[in-house]
């Protein structure tokens, strides 16, 4: 870990407020939504059997707007060492609870090996997930990470 | 102004062992071609395109700040550096020869960096003002039962040198060609993630006994 120099601060008008996920346009058969600890949601198909995407995008409140920032973050319960498929079929009333997102660009759920890897806290974020064919997507609601760096050692 | 960053070294291998000597053994070299491309290269984060040069251009990162037109000197401008990198091995191969599972036994990365805070002039010339080398490194034993684990304290530790400035175009030449270049094409991320094929089977760089063998960890 390395850390040098002073942090710049970051400020920005507060995000629209959003009880739950609006897909694109169509009904909303997808709800994404935030559990109690930061990071943590959960995502629930009320329709018809749906391909999702494995990868989850990240965005953060930015300058007025929504920003997709990057990271691995993807629809996995459980650290496994395979690759995630591309897809993740979710059947009706189905639902996944991955594992929590920690803010990092890389290694944001699960250890991965990373050399370029920074923590994109604090801020404003919300969790969209996407048909397979990336074509519908679905908002979760936004929710604060604060600047806990999970890779610095805890405090005694 | 902002901070370009270059992995000039890397040591990366992983060592298993099967429960009794003809479960057989596994080395794992992960760090040396053909697997590991090239050795040293150009570091971004995951959101930074290689050929935007630097190390991070999100602005919520902290890791460039920029002048205005009209800005007077002296000016200041504050930014910061930060990287947290990782790596791993899986805890379980499958002996081909064997066919007997062998558990890991020891892992050895280590991970050598320099970060260069650089000013881009309006022409795009880079003018490299302070550097400071730093790294990160870890060494490994697990020991059956229940995989304990020992750490080699001599191998385990990170450095974060002093920084010091750098006199105009002056660039240790163990990472010169791949700090501002045009020509790279792949990130460190991008390179090390790739030599993840050295853990499939018939990879050059994964070897393979039938007993329990000392590999030599400093060969491909």
């Amino acid at each position: 870990m390395l850390a040098l120099f002073g942090a710049l601060a970051t400020s920005c008008q507060q995000p629209p407020q959003s009880s739950g996920a609006k897909p694109d346009g169509a009904k909303q058969a997808v709800l994404v939504q935030n559990l109690a600890k930061s990071g943590a949601f959960e995502v629930t198909n009320e329709g018809l059997s749906i391909s999702l995407s494995s990868q989850v995008i990240v965005q953060r409140w930015e300058g007025g707007n929504w920003q997709d920032v990057a990271s691995d973050l993807v629809l996995a319960e459980t650290c496994k060492w395979n690759p995630k498929p591309e897809c993740t079929t979710l059947a009706t009333g189905g639902k996944i609870q991955p594992v929590p997102w920690n803010g990092m660009s890389c290694s944001g759920q699960c250890f991965l090996g990373c050399r370029g890897n920074v923590f994109l806290g604090p801020g404003k974020f919300r969790f969209v997930v996407t048909t397979c064919d990336r074509k519908t997507r679905f908002y979760g609601p936004g929710f604060s990470l604060s600047g806990d760096d999970p890779m610095e050692p805890k405090k005694k | 102004m902002g901070f370009l960053q270059a992995q000039w070294a890397e040591t990366s291998w992983c060592s298993y062992r099967g429960p009794s000597n003809y479960d057989g053994s596994i080395f794992v070299q992960r760090g040396m071609p053909p697997p590991r491309s090239q050795r040293a290269c150009r570091d971004c984060t995951p959101a930074t395109p290689l050929r935007d040069i630097f190390y991070s251009t999100d602005p919520v990162d902290g890791e460039m700040a920029m002048g205005k037109s009209g800005d007077t000197f002296p000016l200041v401008l504050n930014v910061r550096h930060y990287d947290s990198p990782a790596d791993g091995c899986p805890l379980m191969l499958k002996n081909s020869l064997t066919q007997k599972d062998n558990l890991l036994r020891e892992a050895q990365f280590e991970f050598l960096f320099c970060a260069i805070l650089t000013v881009q002039d309006p022409n795009g010339a880079f003018r490299h003002m302070m550097a400071v080398y730093w790294n990160t490194r870890w060494h490994f034993r697990f020991e059956r039962p229940g995989n304990r684990s020992t750490v080699i304290p001599a191998g385990t530790g990170s450095v974060v040198g002093t920084p010091f400035h750098m006199s105009h175009g002056q660039i240790d030449r163990r990472f010169a060609s791949v700090l501002t270049s045009r020509t790279e094409h792949r990130s460190c991320n991008d390179i090390f993630r790739s030599a993840y094929s050295a853990f499939d089977p018939g990879s050059p760089n994964r070897h393979e006994s039938r007993t329990w063998t000392d590999f030599n960890v400093t060969a491909p």
